[in-house]
């Protein structure tokens, strides 16, 4: 099985849920908007004898995901455009969502190539409208990369007039060649305004239950063969493929974890790496000393214990306000991110209400704040977007 | 003669049957009582998406009680032959046709309401010059809320002979206007680009729908009006207060000038 494939956007699908998660999700969603279940899921009870892994251990059974090995099939599935002369100013156009990993796939498909990586325009810039930003950057008919298409615009009366100079020099051909990505709810939007869609779309595909469970495993054993056990919790069911052993005996003991986490995370592989890595926990006498870890001690035979997925705490939106709430979070996925006061630039919240608002999702964990950005967690993301179409505000199409 | 000749003669009224009608009476009126609560509140609890069909579901379930109710009387009451059943409907309908009858056609009109649905609950319609969003749909009359949150109570016989204006038919789709009256020297195209930014910039707006605007020269301006949706009909006040907002506020940028209109006209110095 190949982990990473790209299909043209029509083609996305993200993974479908089975008919007794469909079930069961209903059936939590009655419960909690009619009070006569808890708002959310108990947390994980962890038995005394279960704790989470250490960091260290989380970095050698769940390490970050291997966006060069995207790369590479990346590179693969590009060869045709890269040879074809015809498209030698036809962009490409690589769209991702929140998490899914497009932006570090661009970049070291761009170190593979030595082709010039652009970066985003500064607010200011893109307020001014100045397009000498990107031509500062293309020099000699270089082929480039652009990873943040999204950064080209701010929803404001003043904030798209550089996104349409930079498509009109694009189609002109004046820009050279060039890779750009983009982010899936920018793209829904600059659709709407820029009428002529590009022909050449790539996604990467969705993560579905096999292809989560096959990547999910390879990325415990790192290529080696450690013979690790992830059994749930609750029940000892096995969340990869039982051993052999197991098989032949007869029950399939087989959990529907994997297929749940394919499902909630929307096939979107950096969602369901945070909350995988969540999910493990182990008996304390199974933890391997520092030290020994080190020494590169293997884990022979030893069980990963998964919290079963009903027990897995979600992010929940705060109650009230819903009105700013969807305001905030809409904003920040279009734009995949913003800081402060462009997020109070670009809604018509007044600064305390941005503030406030701000402070609420953060503390639900639905929102975090780095490098100056304020954008929608890994594991908020799947909440925010169902709470935006319970709202009925426009979302991305994967 | 065999046959039923009045009212009186079809009409089996003992004492068990008063009892039985009372009872169904209370029954039903117990039911609507509880089926008016029912709904709203599990309308206030699902996603906005499903809200009107909840609410919509709650006439329909009234009406549906009151046709088993009055079924379950008359079959009590007499049998219920043809020819009993032309007798009793001729003489209520005759006595009742006079002395009620707006209130019977209003209570007709409902019943048509609820079959061709010119509006259901969650609707913005305008009945008379009253604009507002209908919040219930009873037997005789549907109440509707104005934006300056006023209940204007309409009486469904206005569906005969009014015309009823529905602005979102059931759907989220509700078209609003800003309007936008500029001084004639300016560059037009100019300002119907900056005008669509404006809109589609608006956090309410409904992306999905189409954005409009529409330039028309009056003898003392030029008129633009900016069409577009919002996200929820709910949202109409924010989204046009939003539009002009910040398409005053663009304008102004663009140094178009507004049309002013002198206070006292010169013909009337």
């Amino acid at each position: 099985m190949t982990t990473w494939e790209y299909v043209p956007l029509a083609e996305y699908t993200p993974p479908t849920p089975s008919v007794k998660a469909i079930s069961e999700n209903w059936f939590a969603e009655v419960r909690r908007r009619f009070g006569a279940g808890k708002a959310q899921a108990e947390p994980f009870e962890e038995r005394e004898s279960l704790k989470a892994l250490p960091a260290w251990q989380l970095q050698r059974i769940a390490p970050a995901p291997a966006w060069r090995e995207a790369a590479r099939a990346l590179d693969v599935r590009l060869e045709h455009w890269l040879a074809d002369r015809q498209s030698q100013h036809a962009p490409l156009l690589f769209i991702g969502t929140p998490y899914s990993g497009h932006v570090e796939i661009l970049q070291l498909w761009a170190e593979l190539h030595e082709w010039r990586v652009i970066k985003p325009p500064t607010a200011e810039e893109v307020f001014a409208g100045d397009l000498s930003w990107a031509s500062d950057q293309i020099v000699d008919d270089q082929p480039w990369v652009f990873p943040h298409l999204e950064r080209t615009y701010l929803r404001h009366t003043e904030g798209l007039g550089l996104i349409r100079r930079f498509f009109d020099q694009m189609y002109a051909g004046n820009l050279g060649r060039g890779l750009i990505g983009c982010d899936s709810w920018s793209w829904t939007f600059l659709r709407r305004f820029w009428p002529e869609p590009l022909s050449n779309t790539l996604a990467l595909r969705a993560f579905d239950e096999k292809r989560l469970s096959y990547y999910l495993q390879a990325l415990a054993s790192g290529g080696e063969d450690q013979d690790l056990l992830f059994r749930q919790s609750d029940n000892g069911k096995y969340v990869f493929s039982p051993p052999e052993d197991v098989a032949v005996n007869g029950s399939v003991h087989h959990s529907d974890y994997i297929q749940r986490l394919a499902v909630h995370s929307r096939g979107i592989l950096g969602i369901a790496w945070t909350i995988w890595r969540n999910s493990l926990r182990i008996e304390p006498d199974e933890e391997i000393a520092e030290e020994a870890q080190a020494e590169a001690v293997e884990l022979p035979g030893k069980t990963v214990w998964v919290a079963p997925w009903s027990q897995i705490k979600h992010p929940v939106m705060p109650p009230g306000a819903t009105r700013h709430q969807a305001i905030v979070l809409h904003a920040l996925l279009l734009h995949n991110g913003l800081a402060g006061e462009q997020l109070a630039q670009v809604t018509p919240l007044t600064a305390d209400e941005v503030t406030g608002t701000i402070y609420l999702l953060q503390q639900a964990k639905v929102l975090a704040e780095s490098a100056g950005f304020w954008r929608v967690t890994a594991q908020g993301y799947p909440i925010a977007r169902q709470f935006l179409v319970d709202n009925g505000y426009p979302v991305d199409e994967f | 003669m065999n046959g039923a000749n009045s009212i009186t003669d079809i009409l089996a009224l003992n004492q068990d049957n008063l009892i039985a009608i009372a009872l169904i009476l209370v029954g039903a009126w117990l039911l609507i009582a509880a089926n008016q609560r029912i709904f709203p509140w599990l309308a206030s609890r699902v996603p906005n998406q499903h809200r009107n069909f909840f609410l919509a579901g709650e006439p329909v379930l009234r009406l549906l009680i009151i046709l088993v109710s009055v079924v379950l009387i008359v079959t009590r009451i007499i049998d219920p032959t043809f020819e009993n059943l032309v007798v009793l409907l001729s003489a209520t309908g005759l006595a009742l046709g006079f002395a009620f009858k707006d209130y019977i056609s209003s209570l007709l009109a409902g019943v048509v309401t609820l079959y061709e649905l010119p509006y259901r609950p969650g609707d913005w319609i305008t009945v008379n010059g009253a604009y507002g969003k209908v919040r219930s749909i009873g037997t005789r009359a549907a109440e509707i809320v104005t934006l300056d949150d006023t209940v204007v109570v309409i009486p469904h016989l206005k569906l005969w002979d009014q015309l009823i204006h529905n602005g979102n038919d059931g759907s989220r789709n509700l078209m609003c206007i800003a309007d936008f009256y500029l001084h004639p020297d300016h560059d037009a195209a100019r300002v119907k680009q900056a005008l669509y930014d404006v809109a589609l910039t608006s956090a309410f707006l409904q992306i999905t729908q189409p954005i409009f605007v529409i330039v028309q020269e009056k003898p003392w301006a030029t008129h633009y009006r900016l069409k577009a949706y919002p996200i929820e009909p709910d949202q109409q006040l924010h989204f046009v207060t939003d539009l002009t907002v910040r398409g005053k506020a663009k304008l102004a940028s663009l140094g178009v000038r507004f049309a002013q209109l002198p206070a006292f006209p010169e013909q009337m110095e």
